[in-house]
């Protein structure tokens, strides 16, 4: 009697060990793979330099010089027209230099930018519309 | 006030960010991209015409202070049990854009700090120009050490990342624009010198990668990768609008077979005929935007020399395919700028030199076969059918890199454009042999190069 009741308890342990230690039931118990976590990592977006700060807005176009600034790219000889002849709708008096008056455009390199300001300054320009990007 | 197309927003914002403005800009985007497209219909420009007014006098910038932003030092990320929490961290880099969907290594304090070991460098100093574009996130010590971190990476490979680094952002390469660009071009990094035989760079069979024996190709390029897209914000839709984005998991990083080309005549490595000494440790970067491969053995040539002149015929073939028409047009006259490279099986260069050739005779010889007539380059759109033909002029140079196993092969790295390419130096730590012994004893002896 006493052996059958040792082999009872002992195949009772091994059933409850293969039942702790199946996939399934490792899943299900959080400590079977350790206890709560916490990384602290790294935020890797580091840092960035802001040594420009934008322009302030101009509070009406009228009277204002607005100047075209072109990539000579993706239809900015259809796009400046229509958006010239819209500002002025709405401001009479804004003044518009088109982008072929400017003589020059806004590609990225550094005699284009001796250029650029340049123009800028000799058009008297007190707001760019820069296009088009892509 | 800046103009751009739906989509390209994000990449816009970018390019002001890195102009050193901040994270913000008056740009309309709600305009679609058809509205771009040649005769397209411009009343979606009409109708918001007050988007552009409000751009000009009403919108304000929220930045108001030069300075540098930080944006925070260390990230919590919390789990039931370690690999939960490694998953929820996988998570977090993917909605914030910086993962790629490969498990991150959590960039813990142990492990960068054991990173920072491979330089003698201090974590904030700024590695070349000090910015990785087009967004222009700082381009520092620590920022390379979190990345190779994150990458798998370990110490002794960080030499060769800030290096990389160094030479990508150098002003003349602008990679801003080929890392932005729709042409889906990938950073080409190709190192030189003794550390070829002390970090494990593929350089032989499957040197594009990834190759178990030689792991560094692949984490220094996932490194780079993590940079571009997290410092340099080219997040395919956003900061970058490559089409197709070709290897862009792992960029291609490798060393040259120098031990495959080392006796012969008139074959240099690509760090000495770009002015360096052998001893140098260098890093050669320059952007292609697509590899192609090139089989020498189903040449039908009566005798081996004209194969070998076939072979090169079909190698121009392969390299002038892509739009090298400033190359062709107008005179080069930087030095430094490429058209492509060729990446040659040591075979192939034994192969070459055995019948004559050098790497100066094979490029000459090459840029006089990628010269297509006007007649083509009208037939492909390339020129202005109503103009008058010019003279066409040899492309530049190419560059030629001894790279890949035994086969007699080649493989035409397209150019970018004529691209710049630039090279920097790979600066040592005092500690770099206990580096080396250290990883031996991690990852075993460098494995041997098959049939040397």
């Amino acid at each position: 009697m006493k052996r059958l009741v040792k082999w009872l308890v002992l195949a009772s342990f091994l059933v409850a060990l293969a039942a702790v230690f199946t996939p399934a039931a490792v899943a299900q118990t959080p400590t079977a793979t350790g206890t709560p976590v916490t990384l602290a990592v790294f935020d890797p977006t580091g840092a960035y330099e802001v040594t420009n700060l934008h322009a302030q807005r101009l509070s009406t176009l009228n009277d204002k010089v607005v100047c075209e600034i072109s990539s000579y790219n993706w239809e900015w000889d259809r796009t400046f027209p229509v958006i010239r002849e819209l500002l002025q709708k709405q401001f009479p008096t804004v003044k518009v230099v088109p982008w072929d008056k400017m003589g020059i455009n806004s590609r990225e390199d550094e005699e284009n930018h001796v250029l650029l300001k340049k123009m800028v300054a000799e058009k008297g320009c007190q707001a760019a519309i820069i296009g088009n990007a892509g | 006030m800046i103009l751009t197309r739906q989509t390209f927003s994000g990449q816009v914002l970018a390019a002001v960010q890195g102009q050193g403005f901040g994270p913000e800009a008056p740009i309309v985007t709600e305009w679609p991209t058809t509205m771009w497209l040649t005769g397209a219909d411009l009343t979606p420009l009409r109708e918001g015409i007050d988007k552009i007014v409000y751009g000009l006098t009403k919108w304000q910038a929220k930045i108001t202070q030069k300075g540098q932003i930080s944006q925070g030092a260390k990230i919590k990320v919390t789990g039931k049990d370690y690999q939960n929490a490694l998953d929820n961290l996988g998570v977090m880099f993917l909605k914030n854009d910086w993962g790629d969907g490969l498990p991150i290594v959590p960039a813990i304090q142990d492990r960068v700090d054991w990173i920072m070991t491979g330089t003698d460098l201090k974590p904030d100093a700024k590695v070349g120009p000090g910015k990785i574009l087009p967004k222009g996130g700082l381009a520092t010590v620590q920022a390379c050490a979190v990345a190779l971190a994150m990458a798998g990476g370990r110490p002794e490979e960080l030499p060769v990342l800030i290096a990389s680094v160094e030479a990508m952002t150098d002003p003349a390469a602008k990679h801003e624009s080929w890392v932005a660009t729709t042409r889906s071009a990938f950073a080409v990094v190709v190192v030189n010198g003794p550390i070829t035989k002390q970090v494990r760079l593929g350089s032989r069979y499957g040197v594009m990668g990834p190759i178990p024996k030689y792991p560094s190709s692949s984490t220094i390029g996932r490194a780079l990768s993590f940079l571009l897209r997290i410092q340099g914000g080219t997040v395919p839709g956003s900061g970058s609008m490559a089409i197709f984005g070709f290897m862009r998991h792992a960029n291609a990083v490798l060393a040259e077979d120098e031990f495959g080309i080392k006796d012969l005549k008139g074959w240099p490595t690509l760090a000495v005929e770009r002015g360096f000494k052998p001893e140098e440790n260098v890093v050669t970067v320059f952007p292609s935007v697509t590899a192609h491969q090139t089989q020498f053995h189903q040449a039908f040539g009566p005798t081996p020399d004209l194969e070998e002149i076939q072979f090169l015929n079909r190698m121009a073939a392969d390299l002038g395919a892509p739009g090298l028409i400033g190359g062709y047009i107008a005179e080069n006259k930087n030095p430094n700028v490429y058209s492509g490279a060729f990446m040659l099986s040591y075979n192939m260069c034994r192969l070459l030199s055995g019948m004559g050739w050098d790497k100066k005779k094979v490029v000459d010889y090459v840029r006089e076969q990628m010269k297509p007539t006007w007649e083509s380059l009208v037939k492909n759109g390339r020129v202005d059918p109503k103009a008058a033909p010019t003279e066409i002029k040899n492309a530049p140079p190419m560059l030629i890199v001894a790279g890949g196993d035994q086969g007699n092969q080649g493989c035409a790295l397209m150019a970018y454009g004529n691209h710049v390419t630039t090279s920097a130096k790979v600066q040592l730590p005092a500690k770099w042999d206990d580096l080396l012994k250290q990883a031996e004893s991690d990852l075993g002896p460098l494995p041997a190069l098959v049939n040397t």
